[in-house]
């Protein structure tokens, strides 16, 4: 009798870790990061209020260097911006400048929340859909690619970071304009993956790699960072180990880009892909 | 004060620390310290798998909401302690033990016992953890250190909380 009880107890306690576990698992996959932003909408208040309070505590305590990057940025494109106002004033009527259109826009926004400890790392932003942001835009610092908008909310929206194993943007090395795969690593947070670079391709270590703007995502020639060191793979490519420029155990300001040809870029690969 | 409530008390406390090291301690991508299966593990031989379990589970999404966000993760990986921990402590002690004293004590358990006690229930809740996350342990060259140094620091120090719990 006593056998009895301890077995079907034993059943119980299964049944119901079971059932917990089953609970655990649809609650990640309904309010993943990953999966479903606008779930739970209530405890997303909540979350990002703390998540703001945090945010500005640990901001006040970072006050310096956020300064000193933001001066450094400044005198980068002041310099820049004198370099373009010298050329065009050479070469460049008035009216071909008043007529030109940028094609991206960007949106400043801060990082209230952010990951870099997991396989599949998650940021949130201070903005959201009232200030114009939509998903899968881009978000970048001047050191390089944040991530992208998976999805938005009212005030907040999550970004899929970089630091995400299944995240890969197109880059390409500076000096020769080959084009490869990065991804992350997954192991330091500064370092990532250039793959698929051809063996006959030439690059030395210190190159420096960049966006290549074929995502319409992400514009064209961010630096992103150096090689480090490469590797080959069967003997038919090489694998380049980056060394990343962005900093992201220290995310504060970024931008948000909105490219306004975008969803005409998507139709474009959406047809592409309904051809084949 | 009651002693009941100053252990209340102390739960709260962890569940804070637990949830300013996940937000604001960032060691290394290697290395996450979890303290909340310690408050698992010491709880009274009185509570059963099942309540043990529901505990856990509430215990884990209130660090989940304040942490990462996805809810489901902690809590999934210390049910998982939860639903071992009366098989272990049925393993390692005695129903006499068990019965004289009110929850488990490293010195009664002695220390390999202590270790084995607090070893396992530590790794079961990292590669639960993992899995969660991933839905995977690969690529194993990044999640096997993760399990380990994570089973190590985090099970290290629960071990010297555990020895010198019955003080507070």
């Amino acid at each position: 009798m006593n056998r009895r009880t301890s077995t079907y107890t034993a059943l119980v306690s299964l049944l119901v870790f079971i059932l917990i576990e089953g609970l655990s698992l649809l609650l990640i996959s309904h309010n993943g990061a990953m999966q479903k932003y606008k779930l739970m909408v209530g405890i997303r208040h909540l979350q990002s209020a703390l998540w703001d309070k945090g945010e500005s505590t640990r901001y006040y305590f970072s006050l310096k260097q956020t300064n000193e990057d933001l001066e450094a940025e400044n005198i980068r494109l002041t310099r820049e911006l004198e370099k373009y106002k010298k050329f065009a004033a050479k070469h460049i009527s008035d009216s071909v400048i008043n007529a030109y259109n940028p094609e991206f826009e960007y949106i400043p926004a801060i990082v209230v929340k952010n990951s870099t400890n997991r396989q599949h790392n998650a940021i949130i932003l201070d903005k959201g859909s009232k200030d114009g942001i939509k998903p899968d835009m881009g978000v970048i610092t001047p050191s390089g690619v944040v991530g992208y908008v998976h999805s938005v909310g009212e005030n907040h929206s999550l970004v899929v970071s970089f630091l995400d194993i299944n995240n890969t943007i197109t880059a390409i090395i500076k000096k020769s304009g080959t084009f490869g795969t990065l991804r992350w690593k997954g192991n330091k947070t500064g370092e990532a993956t250039l793959s698929e670079i051809p063996i006959h391709s030439s690059f030395s270590i210190g190159d420096t790699i960049v966006t290549s703007g074929f995502s319409a995502i992400y514009p064209k020639g961010i630096d992103l960072g150096v090689i480090t060191s490469s590797e080959s793979v069967g003997g038919t490519s090489f694998d380049l180990t980056i060394s990343l420029f962005e900093d992201f155990s220290n995310l504060h300001y970024v931008y948000v880009v909105d490219n306004p040809n975008n969803l005409e870029f998507i139709n474009f690969i959406n047809k592409g892909d309904s051809l084949q | 004060m009651n002693i009941d409530f100053k252990k209340i008390l102390f739960a709260l406390l962890v569940i804070v620390v637990q949830c300013v090291l996940d937000n604001y301690v960032d060691m290394s991508i290697y290395v996450r310290i979890v303290l909340v299966p310690y408050l698992i593990l010491i709880l009274p031989y009185r509570y059963r798998t099942i309540s043990t379990m529901i505990l856990a589970f509430l215990i884990g999404l209130s660090v989940d909401i304040f942490t990462t966000g996805v809810l489901g993760m902690n809590a999934g990986a210390l049910v998982a302690v939860a639903f071992i921990r009366q098989k272990m402590l049925h393993a390692i002690m005695d129903e006499r033990n068990m019965e004289r004293h009110d929850s488990p004590d490293l010195k009664v358990m002695g220390v390999g016992k202590g270790l084995f006690y607090i070893g396992v229930p530590y790794l079961l809740f990292f590669i639960v953890y993992t899995l969660l996350d991933n839905f995977s342990l690969r690529p194993v060259a990044i999640t096997l250190p993760k399990i380990l140094l994570g089973t190590v620091i985090s099970g290290g120090i629960s071990l010297l909380l555990f020895k010198n719990y019955k003080k507070i």
